[in-house]
């Protein structure tokens, strides 16, 4: 029962029979990209993955009424978006978190161009994905924590020069990437 | 190539430091189109990089266990609330009535999966389990699989009859049985009469491969045999007779070959959900032919056309005596 044998529609209709395996296809094929996703939003490891928890269970929860028009990683999305922002709503003084998403993702005339940035992240970060280990670290360590050129280069004992080539490197590796897949029809 | 590695210097440094934009990566954007086409794609690729996440960051498995545990215990709340309206609507006497898979917990992978399924006196059910084996079970009967993932092995608890068709796995799917019986199969189809009332254990092999392991014994059985095991004595012993009739349930007949009237009445007691008592010196009275489901009156009217017996229906008592 190799995962790969069942599309999504199948396995979503397991699981509305009440098949617990199907169920748990639809988790495993789902999980980390929904994960991933929710971080766009929340910028939270935990709280993303509490919310595509949450998902899932109300997935079995409600799963004899569940009726989609769409497919199924559509709904899916939708949803997990839909909880996103629930979560974000919920929590106290939400507007001076991540702003710009809140407010784009609230707005009903970003929404095109929503989905068009959600499109083009989700194929940036496949390209991401097959960065070297190290060019990786170094490309997300600034992103992410905000640090300044000498100090990554003390982190990871290299030269300041050695940092902006990788770095150079990985955009060049990305962009033509980006290109490969036809992302930037997106913007 | 001099000029392409200077600009290449200043648009990492306009990306990492942000501020003012060089004077001379300015001169660079306005000097074409596709420059400032390019320069918008490293932009973007920067700025929309910092919300990637590893997919390593997301632990799937520690999530799916969270997830097990609050299903189990709404699960659990689920199936309470139906045994109550279970037991209050008495309708548990009707045939045929399939139960209700009852997901008693189901873990994963490394720690375990746990699935059982009854089917009461007067019912029937069938299930799916786990590993896409296709149990069909006869009235009071219940199995419960466990993936022991420490191990690799499918484990399964059984009491009563069934009808297995067992997924190939390389992994071992072997049925424990009361009174140290032990069934180990392959990918097979096979029928499992055990129940913990009968004196006989008796496996009826449709294909594949099954072997049966007694304290003292292994026996391997090849497609078309039935072997049968005696619960007192420990021993097992080929049995001759019609392969088919042994799962004649799943099309609702009981073959009767040669059978002694108690064992009829022990089915029929499974079957229809009623308590039969025999006058004595009936029991070891033997039957030949097929009963056809339909109701138990109708059963009963066809014994005593067989045969020089009575019956006499209270409630869901039977009692049967000889013909004067």
């Amino acid at each position: 029962m190799s995962n790969a044998c069942y599309t999504d529609g199948e396995l979503f209709d397991a699981l509305k029979k009440g098949d617990y395996i199907g169920y748990n296809k639809l988790f495993e094929r789902y999980y980390v990209r929904l994960c991933r996703y929710v971080y766009t939003l929340l910028e939270n490891t935990e709280d993303a993955e509490d919310v595509v928890q949450e998902l899932f269970l109300r997935l079995w929860k409600n799963r004899k009424q569940i009726e989609i028009r769409e497919n199924v990683e559509g709904y899916l999305f939708r949803m997990a978006k839909h909880l996103a922002l629930n979560e974000l709503r919920s929590k106290p003084h939400f507007q001076e978190l991540p702003g710009e998403t809140e407010q784009a993702a609230l707005s009903c005339s970003y929404e095109d161009t929503r989905v068009e940035t959600e499109e083009f992240r989700r194929v940036l970060f496949g390209c991401m994905d097959l960065l070297p280990e190290r060019a990786k670290e170094v490309f997300l360590l600034h992103r992410m924590k905000g640090l300044k050129q000498q100090e990554i280069a003390e982190r990871q004992d290299i030269s300041v020069k050695t940092i902006k080539n990788q770095i150079w490197a990985s955009l060049q590796r990305l962009r033509k990437c980006l290109e490969q897949k036809e992302a930037w029809r997106f913007h | 190539m001099e000029e392409e590695k200077q600009i290449k210097d200043y648009i990492v440094d306009y990306l990492l430091e942000g501020g003012e934009m060089d004077a001379v990566l300015a001169d660079w954007l306005a000097a074409s189109e596709a420059n400032r086409l390019q320069f918008e794609q490293y932009k973007q690729i920067w700025n929309e990089s910092r919300l990637y996440m590893s997919p390593d960051a997301f632990d799937a498995d520690r999530a799916w266990q969270k997830i097990q545990t609050a299903n189990r215990r709404r699960s659990r709340w689920y199936q309470l609330g139906r045994n109550a309206l279970w037991a209050a609507s008495g309708v548990a006497a009707s045939l045929l009535i399939l139960l209700v898979l009852s997901l008693s917990g189901v873990l994963r992978r490394d720690t375990d999966w746990r699935v059982s399924m009854k089917a009461d006196y007067g019912s029937r059910s069938e299930v799916r389990l786990p590993d896409g084996t296709f149990v069909r079970l006869n009235s009071g009967s219940d199995v419960t699989y466990h993936y022991n993932g420490k191990e690799k092995r499918r484990e399964v608890c059984f009491q009563g009859e069934g009808f297995f068709d067992v997924a190939k796995s390389e992994e071992p799917f072997v049925i424990q049985l009361a009174n140290g019986l032990k069934v180990r199969v392959w990918g097979t189809s096979f029928n499992l009469q055990a129940y913990e009332n009968e004196p006989f254990v008796q496996a009826s092999l449709v294909e594949g491969c099954i072997e049966l392991e007694s304290p003292s014994e292994k026996r391997l059985m090849k497609p078309g045999e039935m072997v049968s095991y005696d619960k007192n004595t420990r021993e097992l012993k080929t049995v001759d007779g019609i392969l088919s009739h042994s799962y004649g349930w799943l099309e609702h007949k009981l073959y009767m070959d040669d059978m002694p009237l108690s064992a009829i009445c022990n089915y029929l007691e499974r079957w229809y959900n009623v308590e039969i008592t025999l006058q004595p010196g009936l029991e070891e009275k033997h039957y030949n032919g097929v009963i056809q489901e339909e109701t138990i009156s109708d059963v009963l009217d066809a014994l005593s056309r067989l045969s020089d017996i009575d019956y006499h229906v209270k409630g869901k008592h039977i009692r049967i005596t000889s013909k004067n």
